[in-house]
């Protein structure tokens, strides 16, 4: 049954990732730029060095997930990343800026429903975590009991 | 998404027919241009003053006014500020006599007086001669100023503008909305992408 919900977690959060980092591929990475720009908590080269790298990360981190390998160390950063951006709403949305959510490209408005949606995945990359770590680690040299 | 198209359709009518009448600050750049920026605006609105002073300004002088792209100002004053339709009528009166760009610049700079005290006659008088004070005040009075603000609101809820700043950059006939504060380096980069030469 916990395999099952691993699986199932896995292939959310590897989905959801592969299809956010498409929506940001697809179009300049300078409009994901002027997104995380609205938010206004980075430096300019930080905002060009993030819209560079974070869509081919999270396209990585996707089809990782999906592949099921290095789950540990891969849910944690998954569950990090999301932290992050779940953090980084939640100062913007409070703050009220009426801005972008850049999550998955142009147009959408950070907003309470922005909030719950990553909330969930948050939740989810976190029950993720907790089964891998409960997961006997086939790279330890001490045998699970 | 999909209401943006004739929606800018119009908008570009609009401008351009009242462009063609009077040399509005409003709608700065050829009609012609292949890039085109929609900016929804309020001057009571804090981020709209940010953009303003860091941002539109310099877009105006090295873009719109150098030809290479048409920047179109639309008035969307929101509901909870209670001064933005005055002022955005004393600048939509103050751009028939050419004085857009000084009462607009004024407004945003003195933002956090008037909208606390309401004193935006004042601030836009402090800006004008005695005369276009009058002229201004008169113009005001036409309700055909307050009809084309109305005008721009539901441009703009026809366009999903939820919240202000927001400018929607039309290329190729695709409009990216671009929503908030952005720097002018970050912006002016992705606009040399797409302005061409």
């Amino acid at each position: 049954m916990i395999q099952r919900v691993a699986l199932a977690l896995r292939l959310l959060l590897g989905a959801v990732f592969i299809y956010a980092a498409y929506t940001k591929l697809r179009q300049s990475w300078l409009l994901f730029a002027l997104s995380i720009d609205s938010y206004q908590l980075l430096p300019e080269w930080a905002v060009f060095a993030l819209a560079r790298t974070l869509p081919a990360l999270e396209l990585v981190l996707g089809v990782l997930l999906i592949a099921g390998v290095w789950l540990r160390y891969l849910s944690i950063a998954a569950a990090g990343i999301l932290a992050l951006f779940f953090s980084v709403m939640v100062v913007s949305y409070f703050r009220g800026a009426g801005i972008d959510c850049g999550c998955f490209g142009v147009g959408e408005p950070l907003s309470a429903k922005t909030l719950l949606r990553d909330g969930i995945l948050l939740a989810a990359a976190i029950a993720l975590v907790a089964i891998a770590r409960g997961r006997p680690n086939p790279e330890s040299p001490i045998p699970n009991p | 998404m999909k209401l943006f198209a004739p929606a800018l359709f119009l908008a570009a009518l609009l401008t351009s027919s009242s462009s063609a009448q009077t040399q509005s600050m409003r709608a700065v750049g050829p009609v012609t241009a292949a890039v085109r920026i929609d900016l929804f605006s309020d001057f009571e609105c804090p981020a709209c003053k940010a953009l303003h002073e860091q941002t539109i300004k310099r877009v105006k002088e090295e873009f719109a006014m150098k030809g290479k792209l048409r920047l179109v100002h639309h008035d969307f004053p929101l509901p909870q500020h209670k001064h933005a339709r005055h002022a955005a009528t004393l600048a939509a009166a103050a751009d028939k006599l050419g004085k857009y760009d000084a009462v607009a610049d004024a407004l945003f700079r003195q933002q956090e007086t008037w909208s606390k005290d309401g004193s935006v006659d004042a601030v836009v008088d402090a800006v004008l001669t005695p005369e276009e004070r009058k002229k201004v005040r008169e113009i005001a009075k036409d309700p055909a100023i307050l009809a084309n603000i109305e005008r721009d609101v539901q441009l703009g809820q026809r366009m999903k503008v939820s919240s202000t700043p927001t400018m929607i950059v039309t290329h190729d006939g695709k409009p990216n909305p671009v929503v908030g504060v952005v720097s002018y380096t970050v912006f002016s980069k992705y606009l040399n992408t797409i302005v061409g030469p």
